[in-house]
């Protein structure tokens, strides 16, 4: 038995060694063929090694664990069609390794696998942001990259803390007495994008390569979720931390103009349930959170590929650039627009049998003003990725945009999820048997509906008569990078450009002060000679006479003989 | 908007409106009993947030779009220095000169365009915007080079 991240790592070091033509299929084979393989893995399954006196366990089998691989490797393989015209082997590599990291990630048994699989995610993820090899992704690419090994600073901090106190690096619920615990969660919570850590997420997903958002938006923030369900649930700090992180991607998206990055805010709104979920801790909670991390993986990848396929088509990504579209991309509209249903939680897509989970889940546990704030984010879940997106971007003001084709593999890798997406919503029990508890949960009760159907309605009618407020607006908004992009200048001037200045300038005198020694010892004797008061040669640059250095001799005799005196002296002390 | 489709939404409302009345409340709240509880609720929700959020961004957080560039973000090293990654442009694929907002390259993904035409566009992937305001006698004419080599 073996891991199967093995499968997906392996393959992906192997694809460059393919023909090139054979690259892209591999790629969607691979990861394809990690689902089967751990799909035929027995619950309690377990692999061991015995290594530097630790015991790793890189896979361990549950329930819990399975879904979250399923997940995983599904949307590797749909996103794999999604990106089968990509030429860029370095893309295709790091996308699954990356995905092959969160695979081994949702199995690994012990601390060290797990740090070792975010680490792996943190550094293949960067790749598909510096892919655009722009000035500007570049340098996005490079915070990202710093924000997350700062997290994995924090996790492997707390996982040292933890060996320390109990010997035991086995992954399993961590006792919120001992500080180790919580600075673990804080590496977890930038991974999770948890405000005020997540503004690594607005910055680099909607600079990432079109394809390569479509691997991002699935794995970091909902691997962090599987470790906040499998080793923090019932931290009531979660519960607000949640519901603060769903209402706080809202506000942003209102004032967001690129379209990837009001999908970018909705991430954090989303994972906001998942977090406010494994806070709450109850088995209803834990599997809304379950339930809701699957469900958002398959719509929030198709809204990045319907948006992404409207940035490729266009070569704009912004709602003030965008508009009037819709008669050439009709099917691509659609196929977002199933993304934009399941995401609002629109009855028969799986939007709502997962996040009617959480809010239920907190409900029943008297966490009523965290339920309503929930239920008002998903208003706004709906307002933005349902109403304000695809309204400016496909419709709205017509600004005579022609779009090329989009290549026929987006659609089909579109195609795919927006089946699933509709296939849980239509069939809940496919999920909701494979959950980590059982499930007593019907989502479609009348009560339910009818909840649902007056907040989507009623929010449309509010959308109507506001739209032009939700127009975009070329300006950027402050999020909490400013803390460190805005100090990036003074930093800089003091710790770059002084040392810089400074070792300048010693390079300088340096340089000076060897030019005038090498000037006089190139011909010393004129200088000792005016010092021992006997005439010579004045110039320093004078050609060299043997002559000149006779009488000197004479000196330095004397300077030895000084020099034995004053030793002789010194020993006498 | 056609009318039907106002019909249509109007006449859910109204059976929503019916069978919130018949149905069975599995759960009680404090808002259980309030009648179109949750059609008032979207609404002025809906309202709150875009207004709220404007609001926010009006008065705290929105700026200039170049913001960060002007405030120093960018590395003045690099814009001198105009050095990039290496293997730009020549192995960059149609998407991502598509996403550079090339307008040229979006519809001709041929290479031979590129020769004539880069990087002249108002948001090509020059230095230009990224060029810190006053870096050194250099700064200006070095970032030209940034972008893109020729």
């Amino acid at each position: 038995m073996m891991p199967p991240a093995l499968i997906m790592i392996v393959g992906a070091f192997a694809i460059p060694l393919f023909p090139k033509r054979l690259r892209s299929a591999a790629a969607v084979l691979i990861p394809a063929a990690a689902l089967v393989y751990l799909w035929g893995l027995p619950d309690g399954a377990t692999v061991t090694i015995q290594a530097l006196g630790y015991t790793l366990q890189p896979l361990k089998v549950d329930a819990l664990s399975r879904i979250f691989g399923t997940i995983f490797a599904i949307i590797a393989t749909a996103a794999g069609i999604y990106a089968w015209h990509i030429e860029d082997t370095g893309q295709q590599v790091a996308a699954l390794v990356y995905g092959g990291g969160a695979v081994g990630l949702a199995f690994a048994g012990d601390l060290f696998s797990l740090l070792f699989f975010t680490e792996l995610m943190a550094v293949f993820s960067t790749y598909l942001v510096w892919a655009r090899r722009t000035e500007e992704t570049r340098r996005a690419g490079t915070r990202y990259v710093l924000m997350h090994l700062l997290g994995g600073s924090f996790l492997m901090g707390g996982i040292l803390l933890h060996l320390g106190r109990t010997g035991s690096i086995a992954v399993a619920a961590m006792d919120p007495a001992y500080a180790s615990s919580w600075i673990m969660l804080v590496g977890v919570a930038i991974n999770g994008a948890i405000p005020p850590l997540h503004p690594w997420l607005p910055d680099a997903y909607p600079k990432a390569t079109i394809t390569g958002a479509v691997f991002m938006s699935a794995f970091t923030t909902k691997s962090s979720v599987y470790v906040l369900v499998r080793m923090f649930a019932g931290y009531d700090i979660l519960i607000w931390f949640g519901v603060a992180m769903a209402l706080y991607g809202v506000v942003y998206a209102v004032l967001a103009n690129d379209i990837r990055g009001i999908l970018a805010y909705h991430i954090i709104s989303q994972v906001g349930y998942m977090v406010a979920g494994a806070g709450l801790g109850t088995e209803m909670a834990i599997n809304g959170a379950v339930a809701h991390a699957f469900s958002h993986i398959l719509y929030k990848g198709l809204l990045f590929m319907g948006a992404g396929a409207a940035i490729y088509t266009t070569g704009k990504s912004k709602l003030t650039e965008l508009g009037g579209i819709y008669r050439h991309q009709k099917l691509i509209f659609w196929l977002y627009m199933i993304g934009a249903f399941s995401i609002s939680g629109f009855p028969l897509f799986n939007g709502f049998i997962s996040k009617s989970m959480v809010i239920t889940g907190a409900g029943e546990a008297h966490y009523t003003t965290a339920m309503l704030l929930l239920l008002l984010a998903s208003i706004g879940t709906f307002l933005h990725t349902g109403l304000k997106l695809p309204y400016w971007t496909w419709f709205g003001e017509d600004r005579g945009i022609t779009p090329r084709k989009a290549p026929v593999n987006m659609y089909i890798g579109m195609g795919v999820v927006a089946f699933l997406c509709t296939f849980f919503g239509i069939a809940p029990d496919f999920l909701y048997r494979y959950l980590p508890y059982p499930v007593h949960f019907e989502p479609y009760n009348t009560a339910h509906l009818v909840e649902t159907v007056q907040i989507l309605i009623f929010t449309f009618v509010g959308f109507w008569v506001l739209r032009w407020k939700l127009a975009g607006e070329a300006k950027l908004a402050l999020d909490t990078d400013w803390v460190y992009r805005r100090p990036a200048p003074f930093l800089r001037r003091w710790f770059v450009d002084l040392t810089d200045r400074f070792f300048l300038a010693t390079e300088r005198w340096g340089d000076r002060v060897a030019a005038a020694a090498a000037g006089i010892l190139r011909n010393p004797a004129p200088g000792l000679q005016r010092l021992a008061g006997a005439p010579g040669s004045d110039e320093p640059g004078a050609p060299y006479d043997a002559d000149d250095a006779r009488p000197m001799l004479g000196s330095a005799m004397g300077m030895i003989v000084l020099a034995i005196v004053l030793l002789g002296l010194i020993s006498l002390l | 908007m056609r009318r039907w489709h106002w019909v249509v939404l109007g006449a859910l409302t109204v059976v929503s409106l019916v069978a919130e009345r018949l149905a069975h409340h599995e759960h009680h709240y404090w808002f259980t009993g309030i009648p179109a509880f949750f059609v008032i609720y979207g609404f002025i929700g809906c309202v709150a947030i875009i207004y709220l959020s404007k609001w926010y961004g009006k008065y705290w957080v929105q700026k200039k779009e170049d913001y960060y560039e002007e405030h120093g973000d960018a590395d003045p090293h690099r814009a001198r220095t105009g050095v990039e990654d290496p293997g730009t442009g020549s192995q960059r694929g149609p998407e991502e000169r598509a996403m550079a907002g090339d307008p040229e390259d979006v519809f001709g993904p041929d290479e031979g365009a590129e020769a004539g035409s880069t990087g002249s566009g108002p948001e090509g992937p020059g230095g230009g915007p990224e060029s810190p305001t006053g870096s050194g006698p250099e700064g200006p004419g070095g970032s030209e080079e940034g972008g893109r080599p020729r």
